[in-house]
């Protein structure tokens, strides 16, 4: 598809197409309209993000993909995505959807991790490991805590709030036993992983319903979450801004487009907030430790 | 005032996208810094290499070390001066200073150049 193809699609000539299905997502500011002749695609990204599906209207952004059939992985060179009059193929280097690599997208902050909060406060769990982040975030929502974000948090970088981000959430079985939900909660959608487990999606407000916040909330504590044995004691551990740096850049998602104004947030964000090692122990009493510690 | 001496650390936070090898540092060269963004992190200082795209802490000796690479000292005189200020012998400074500048070098915050 050339790029003239491609902008006559996101102009909307492509409501006569019958070959391809669209959708709208609001995500960070920003409207993003899919053109996907892959109905399989549309489908899981639907169901990842469907906390952003918004109304129909005009984008700042759309991702258009020409390669058809139901594959449920976008396939580099047969998608494209446009903001404003350019055009940017797809090259695969980084995730197609959400498309944080293109403006206005790029301008934020987005950190590999989740946050929860309680009185415009976030606290930032970070970590490489998803499963023990979000066991952990919704420990602690059932403490009373709101969530605001799953996998990826983002930061403004012009006044450091943490923005929601209401991905939907990947639960394991023993999170669910831990976490005392049952099977046949209606909120959860059970998938099959590419190892041939069972795991749920569930979208954040089917979940917790109202503890699932859309609202920004100022950077109280930054942790990072520790590999750790579940039949031990959880440790939090204060650490140097400097350390807490270095963490910081090594939980980016992305290095920012604008390198300099990211950079001077995430010193800004280091200076002010304080940072936290965590060996986590058990999900219960880890939830208490961090919500007694940082959020009450 | 005599200063307090500590270690001089130079920490790669985010490191260069393309790393140069680093030529071996002549002693008797006066240094200068490369343009690079500075903040204050604690009692720390950032440098924020924007051309290249990475980012160093500096703690306060090492951000003395930066500051005197000014294209007037070389390395040798540099160890002079910080024997001096922060008067400790020059065996415990040398070889902590000269990695410092090795690391600045590296990093292409620092370039010899003729006096």
């Amino acid at each position: 598809m050339n790029d003239a193809a491609l902008l006559q699609l996101s102009n909307g000539a492509a409501a006569t197409d019958t070959t391809s299905v669209q959708a709208m997502f609001e995500l960070l500011d920003a409207r993003v309209r899919v053109i996907s002749a892959s109905v399989g695609l549309l489908r899981q990204w639907s169901i990842l993000y469907a906390g952003f599906r918004t109304r129909p209207g005009p984008a700042d952004v759309t991702v258009v993909v020409s390669s058809p059939g139901d594959a449920e992985q976008p396939i580099p060179g047969e998608a494209a995505v446009i903001a404003g009059e350019v055009v940017r193929p797809w090259t695969g280097s980084e995730p197609l959807f959400p498309p944080l690599w293109v403006p206005p997208l790029d301008h934020w902050l987005c950190l590999r991790g989740t946050a929860v909060g309680r009185a415009g406060q976030a606290v930032l769990l970070l970590s490489d490991s998803s499963a023990d982040r979000t066991l952990l975030a919704v420990a602690m929502v059932a403490r009373g805590a709101w969530l605001l974000a799953d996998e990826l948090v983002p930061v403004d970088p012009d006044d450091l709030l943490v923005a929601p981000f209401p991905k939907s959430l990947r639960l394991d079985r023993e999170a669910l036993r831990l976490l005392g939900i049952d099977l046949a909660d209606p909120a959860l959608v059970p998938f099959r992983t590419t190892d041939r487990e069972i795991e749920w999606r569930a979208e954040p407000d089917a979940l917790v319903g109202a503890r699932s916040s859309r609202v920004a909330a100022d950077a109280g504590a930054v942790v990072f979450l520790e590999p750790h044995d579940r039949t031990e004691q959880p440790r939090l551990v204060p650490l140097p801004p400097r350390e807490a740096l270095t963490r910081l850049c090594g939980e980016l998602h992305r290095v920012p487009t604008g390198f300099q104004t990211g950079m001077d947030a995430l010193v800004r964000l280091c200076s002010r907030t304080p940072a936290y090692s965590f060996a986590c122990g058990s999900p219960g009493r880890s939830a208490r430790v961090l919500d007694e510690a940082l959020l009450v | 005032m005599v200063e307090v001496w500590e270690a001089p650390r130079c920490l790669t936070v985010v490191g260069r996208e393309s790393e140069a090898a680093p030529e071996a540092l002549r002693m008797d060269r006066a240094l200068t810094r490369r343009p690079a963004v500075d903040r204050r992190l604690d009692g720390d200082r950032v440098l924020i290499d924007v051309t290249g795209k990475a980012m160093y802490v500096l703690n306060p000796t090492a951000w003395t070390i930066w500051q005197l690479c000014d294209g007037r000292h070389s390395a040798d005189q540099i160890v002079r001066e910080l024997v001096r200020r922060y008067q400790v012998e020059e065996a415990a400074v040398g070889s902590e200073c000269l990695a410092v500048l090795r690391a600045l070098e590296a990093a292409e915050l620092v370039v010899e150049v003729d006096r």
